[in-house]
């Protein structure tokens, strides 16, 4: 009698001891909803009762919905311990590939036991640091992560591997057509895209009509790694897994607003010995197609440069780096409209597709128009695709998804012109690239 | 006196016990056939492949932040799901049908069809999806160069998710009776899938699926190589050689 007496003591007491679990959250991926994402964390971290968090991460301050790494420490609504949250965004494929493939494929995240990476931040109502403070230790930590946004559906990825929940989609991503500063093309057609990126180059006159335009334009983007490069291969029909032929710029001035040496991306993203402005990361590894033009840029920020120059006149090299000649360049690529709106800024130019062009975003710059909205929400414009906010498998209850619901559900108040809410669209598509159709027939 | 009654009767219990285990695994096994060598068929598997690994007490060290190592068993699941074996393709239809005339194949409609997962068969009329043809014209070409191992792999991957996607979409249709048929050469249980708005609908969507992965060229080429397929004449039997 008094074992079970003792039993039931030790179990009650148990259940009722309250659970003070810390909980660290890793998220990785697309650079699409980066801002999204970390307005909502922040808001998040700011309803708590008694909000008590550091942050801190690698941009100036103010600026941390920019940051490529983020660390958020404290309470969390909803979480009975402490939240840690680590943020690092690579890439869509890259962010799929993290979550099904550890360790080999494990982010780095800053290193939260460092304490050196909370330097500044107050106890009680919170604090920012950023990489302009003195002494700012920035120790990484590798892990696999929890959370992976991507452009593109894991489907479309070699990385088809299961993942939660049943629907991963936290919005919708816009993208557009674009190019550079003082480029004449104004609209870009599926054919358009196709004949530009089989080849790497096409006439200008085939996207001008103008017989005329005797000089070139061409093929940029990024390399397959990227969930951007996926939903335009998609969508244009060109196919995902199909390589293509593009161009880097390797050399600009930024005095005269000019590109100056551009390239077909070289095997291995580097020639033998490199030439200036090369990069390994830009070759293409996700297809095991590391092929000459096929490579790309590892990231949408050295893109964004490119568009936004000028290119008067331009020596163009082939893959080993042999001078072709030096002509003029107009560059064309298919970007998010986020990314476009930075290039805009910089002199590049917004293109239609397939005839329709979001126009009052060139206009702004700040949020999407009604009449944008609609030829999006509608289906005129398909140049968009879903950004599907993924779990591991292995997490289907607990703090982890709660922290995972929490972000998501904020998400759609805090989209500016990342995209637009699954909610307001009356149009779907099943697949990446796939047929738009109304949801109301 | 008591003991030895126990003893006796735990004995036939535990016997019972393995008898039943071993009747249930070897019913399993005959509900659960080899895959064979045929457009058409396919598992229809009851699990996943790659479903979950376990407990779903994956949390991270809080002080460290490492990453457990029973997570590292995904990277494992993965490489199995790598050396995962699709149905084979390359059977044409001339000799499939060959080998039907041969042996016609006994089918019967089964309401009670049982629970265990049946090897699914496409029903003649049934239009394969484009990645099917793509996979049947690259076996049929072995001197092809060869495709990076993500692309095969992805390749592989839409059939084997066709096929699941089907068992799914059979397994929600409760007013249909399924119509099941022995193999006439091993004798196991088929159930073969028949066209309807449910499988339509699944076989367009890995069309579009095929579309993205690889472009309109080869979509458009396979789209029409299937439809041809599924409306090519049945040989008449004199036209079928005989042994």
């Amino acid at each position: 009698m008094k074992n079970k007496a003792l039993i039931f003591g030790v179990t009650a007491a148990t259940l009722i001891t309250p659970a003070f679990a810390d909980v660290i959250v890793d998220i990785t991926g697309a650079t699409a909803f980066r801002a999204a994402c970390l307005t909502s964390i922040k808001a998040s971290f700011d309803a708590a009762p008694s909000a008590s968090y550091q942050f801190a991460h690698n941009k100036a301050e103010g600026d941390v919905i920019n940051s490529d790494n983020s660390l958020w420490v404290g309470k969390f609504p909803g979480i009975t311990g402490t939240t840690t949250i680590r943020c690092t965004f690579n890439g869509s494929v890259q962010g799929i590939r993290a979550l099904v493939d550890s360790p080999a494929q494990n982010p780095s995240f800053y290193d939260n036991t460092n304490a050196g990476n909370l330097i500044t931040a107050a106890s009680s109502t919170g604090g920012e640091t950023h990489k302009d403070t003195a002494n700012f230790a920035k120790a990484f930590v590798t892990a696999q992560a929890e959370i992976a946004f991507s452009d593109v559906a894991a489907s479309s990825t070699p990385f088809s591997a299961p993942l939660q929940p049943a629907d991963p989609a936290a919005g919708v991503v816009v993208f557009t057509m674009l190019t550079n500063q003082g480029s004449s093309v104004a609209n870009v057609t599926t054919q358009n895209f196709r004949a530009l990126f089989g080849l790497g180059k096409a006439p200008l006159s085939q996207f001008t009509g103008d017989p005329a335009n005797s000089t070139f334009v061409y093929a940029v983007g990024r390399n397959d790694g990227s969930g951007t490069r996926t939903a335009y291969l998609a969508e244009t029909g060109f196919g995902i897994a199909n390589p293509v032929v593009q161009y880097i710029v390797n050399e600009g001035n930024a005095g005269t607003d000019e590109n100056t040496v551009m390239q077909v991306a070289p095997v291995g993203g580097v020639n033998v010995p490199a030439l200036n402005g090369q990069d390994s990361r830009n070759k293409s590894t996700v297809w095991g197609q590391d092929q000459a033009g096929n490579g790309g840029y590892n990231s949408g920020s050295g893109l964004v440069t490119a568009m936004g120059r000028k290119g008067t006149s331009v020596q163009i090299l082939d893959e080993d780096g042999g001078t072709i000649g030096t002509n003029r360049a107009d560059l064309v690529t298919w970007i998010s409209l986020n990314d476009a709106i930075t290039a805009r800024d910089a002199g590049a130019v917004f293109c239609a597709y397939n005839g329709y062009k979001l126009n009052d975003v060139a206009v702004s710059g700040t949020t999407m128009s009604a009449a944008d909205l609609g030829k999006v929400t509608h289906g005129a414009y398909t140049a968009w695709s879903y950004q599907q906010m993924y779990r591991r498998n292995d997490l289907t209850s607990g703090d982890v998804v709660s922290v995972y619901n929490t972000i998501k559900a904020a998400i759609q108040g805090n989209l500016a012109t990342a995209g637009v809410p699954v909610t307001s669209m009356a149009v779907s598509r099943d697949v990446d690239g796939g047929v738009v159709g109304s949801t109301s027939l | 006196m008591k003991t030895p009654v126990l003893i006796v009767f735990g004995s036939i219990l535990l016997c019972g016990t393995i008898a039943w285990v071993l009747l249930v695994s070897a019913r399993l096994d005959e509900a659960a056939p080899p895959e064979r060598s045929n457009l058409r068929t396919g598992r229809a598997p009851g699990n996943h492949p790659l479903s979950d690994p376990g407990p779903s007490e994956n949390l991270k060290n809080p002080a460290s932040g490492a990453t457990p190592d029973h997570v590292a068993s995904l990277k494992e699941n993965r490489k199995s799901m790598d050396n995962m074996t699709p149905p084979q393709i390359g059977a044409s239809r001339p000799a499939r049908r060959e080998g039907k005339q041969k042996q016609p194949t006994n089918q019967v409609v089964r309401p009670d069809a049982p629970a265990a997962p049946l090897a699914i068969r496409l029903a003649d009329d049934f239009r394969l999806p484009a990645s099917f043809m793509a996979m049947a014209a690259r076996q049929s070409k072995p001197e092809a160069t060869p495709v990076p191992m993500p692309v095969a792999t992805v390749s592989e991957q839409l059939i084997t998710e066709f096929y699941q996607s089907i068992a799914r979409e059979l397994s929600t249709e409760e007013n249909s009776e399924p119509v099941v048929e022995t193999d006439p050469v091993t004798g196991d249980l088929t159930q073969v899938v028949q066209p309807n708005q449910g499988s339509e609908r699944i076989t367009k969507q890995f069309d579009e699926r095929y579309r993205a992965m690889f472009g309109d060229t080869a979509y458009s080429y396979h789209l029409i190589r299937s439809a041809i397929e599924k409306t090519l004449p049945l040989p008449s039997p004199s036209s079928v050689p005989q042994d």
